[in-house]
């Protein structure tokens, strides 16, 4: 038998459980929605609600709620103001990357060329020549972070949940062995110096390797060079203390690599490698590019579980021997069975421990295959679903004013 | 005082909705209900424990989701009864929109996390793919924008209307 006639109905449902229901849905979703009525678009801009439904988009299985935006710059047919997303979910379900959706670009100037600095909780930072800007490609809001950067600079970008406040951090050239650090934060809209950093910017790794994961940024830097190749070190800082610490690395001669060295009557300090970073699902990664080694050229894949201790999660064989870092695979995402999304300059790949194989994955946006050029590398970042805005500190004014009023 | 000692057989509790009807269910299974706990270890099981939010359909099915929900006897639950519980809760929220936001309510009244969890993700995937004005028809909600402001509503986030 059904309910009875006189069935709940959205209006006499508590606001509690509108809540509960409306944070599980997506981004895009919620925008239409607040046009319903005027409860629906004040509930859905409360900054109190948007963190709920952030919560539910993490915890989104299937990757639903993750995207992988591209930069279409330098590429002949395309309009480089404008950046294309695709669906996480598709790709680990289907195997394609269908034609999604493009978004425009904030840019103040349409010749500029735009760079990824980080993506935090669906926020993206970029880089427009000497003007960082804050996006939210699911909302289209941006905001232009105050002050000009150098060209040289580094960047990290995260959130602080000590302070619930998201913060940019630069690196700036210094002398001697050092570089100085500014930390941006989003709701004073100012920057500040803080203490050096203990390295200085030529040790840096590549911007590819900057992540954000739990509460820190993390940088790979160069330890030194010796006769027996490049040695590294990762480099967190903590976004709440604002101290910098050393991260104790994943043993890269392990059972695997020294069987394999052993066979070929090799040594350690014969290997030669690149370690990268990726954070999958709020999670460190480590990405050890093993290279010009004649046990032939592959990636171990570690991930950082709650204790600290790293867990090997795969070794990816390359397809030929890898030279230089621009031939490497480098990883975006990977699924919770064993399949790893690979970018390389000219393509992106799925690999699947389980066949141990590499399959193309064409991308395609406006109808026309997208090809990706050099500095891919560049040019393409995954994020999460989310209304959370860059102009953060606004809505809460917005929200006290409201609350002074009611 | 007795419930922790009487392990060998199964202490029941009687339920009563708003409009009068009673339901005998096992206490373990009532307590999946964390508001029900509350009364039982209150000291309400002597007598029948009202329900007043919950006509007598809606507690029936309440009811059935205790029993499949109420943990079970013989320890951890496996993957295999897991699977199982998960293909049943689907079913369970395949129902009309009404009897759906009843459930939904009656979650949230019982303080049935795992009730609540469920519905309200089914009645999310029923918002997700409708338009504004399907929203409203579906659950009553009356406009209370002038034309002039909703007009002006959309025209800020007409790409998401595309």
């Amino acid at each position: 038998m059904a309910s009875q006639s006189h069935a709940a109905t959205i209006q006499n449902i508590p606001h509690e459980v509108i809540t509960e229901i409306l944070a599980r849905l997506p981004a895009k979703c919620l925008i239409r929605f607040r046009c319903v009525c005027k409860s629906w678009r004040s509930l859905i801009s409360d900054p109190q609600f948007l963190k709920k439904q952030l919560h539910f988009s993490h915890a989104e299985s299937n990757f639903t709620r993750q995207r992988i935006i591209v930069f279409k710059q330098g590429l002949p047919s395309s309009d480089h103001r404008i950046a294309s997303s695709y669906s996480v979910h598709s790709v680990f379900n289907d195997h394609e990357m269908p034609c999604s959706f493009d978004v425009p670009l904030p840019m103040t100037d349409p010749a500029s060329i735009i760079e990824f600095v980080g993506s935090c909780n669906g926020l993206v930072c970029l880089r427009e020549g000497r003007i960082l800007h804050l996006w939210n490609p699911s909302t289209r809001e941006s905001k232009r972070l105050p002050r000009s950067i150098g060209y040289n600079d580094y960047f990290g970008f995260g959130y602080d949940e000590s302070v619930d406040d998201y913060k940019v951090v630069r690196l700036l050239n210094n002398e001697g062995d050092t570089c100085k650090v500014e930390v941006y934060e989003l709701r004073a809209d100012c920057w500040r110096e803080t203490q050096n950093f203990p390295y200085s910017l030529n040790r840096f790794a590549g911007t590819w390797s900057t992540v954000y994961a739990n509460g820190a940024l993390y940088w790979v830097v160069v330890r030194e060079h010796g006769p027996e190749g490049t040695r590294w070190n990762v480099v967190a800082f903590d976004l709440s203390t604002e101290k910098f610490t050393e991260v104790p690395q994943p043993n890269y001669f392990d059972d695997d690599s020294c069987s394999l060295l052993a066979g070929h009557g090799m040594s350690v300090s014969d290997l030669n490698f690149v370690i990268e970073l990726v954070v999958e699902r709020g999670s460190l990664c480590l990405v050890c590019h093993y290279i010009q080694c004649c046990v032939g050229s592959h990636a171990g894949v570690w991930i950082m579980r709650e204790d600290g201790v790293w867990t090997k999660l795969a070794k990816i064989p390359y397809q030929q021997e890898m030279k230089q870092s621009q031939q490497f695979w480098r990883l975006l995402c990977f699924s919770g069975n064993g399949e790893f999304l690979m970018a390389r300059k000219d393509k992106l790949a799925l690999y699947s421990t389980k066949e141990d194989a590499f399959e193309d994955l064409p991308i395609h946006g406006g109808g026309d295959e997208l090809l990706l050029h050099d500095s891919i590398l560049n040019k393409i970042k995954t994020y999460v679903e989310s209304l959370i805005s860059p102009n953060y500190a606004m809505n809460e004014s917005e929200q006290s004013k409201n609350l002074v009023m009611a | 005082m007795s419930s922790t000692l009487c392990c060998s057989f199964a202490k029941n509790v009687t339920l009563r909705s708003s409009d009068g009807q009673t339901f005998e269910v096992e206490e373990a299974a009532a307590q999946v209900s964390q508001t029900i706990k509350r009364m039982i270890e209150d000291g309400c099981t002597g007598s029948v424990i009202p329900v007043p939010n919950l006509t007598g359909p809606v507690l029936a099915l309440v009811i059935e989701y205790f029993k499949k929900h109420s943990p079970p006897s013989d320890g951890c639950p496996t993957a295999l009864l897991e699977m199982e519980i998960k293909d049943w809760d689907a079913k369970f929220v395949a129902v009309d929109n009404d009897t759906l936001l009843d459930l939904t309510l009656a979650a949230h009244y019982l303080e049935i996390q795992g009730l609540l969890d469920l519905t309200c993700h089914r009645v999310a995937d029923i918002l997700n793919d409708n338009s504004v004005e399907k929203i409203r028809e579906i659950f009553h909600i009356k406009n209370d924008f002038t034309p002039e402001e909703e007009a002006e509503e959309r025209s800020k986030i007409q790409w998401a209307f595309e």
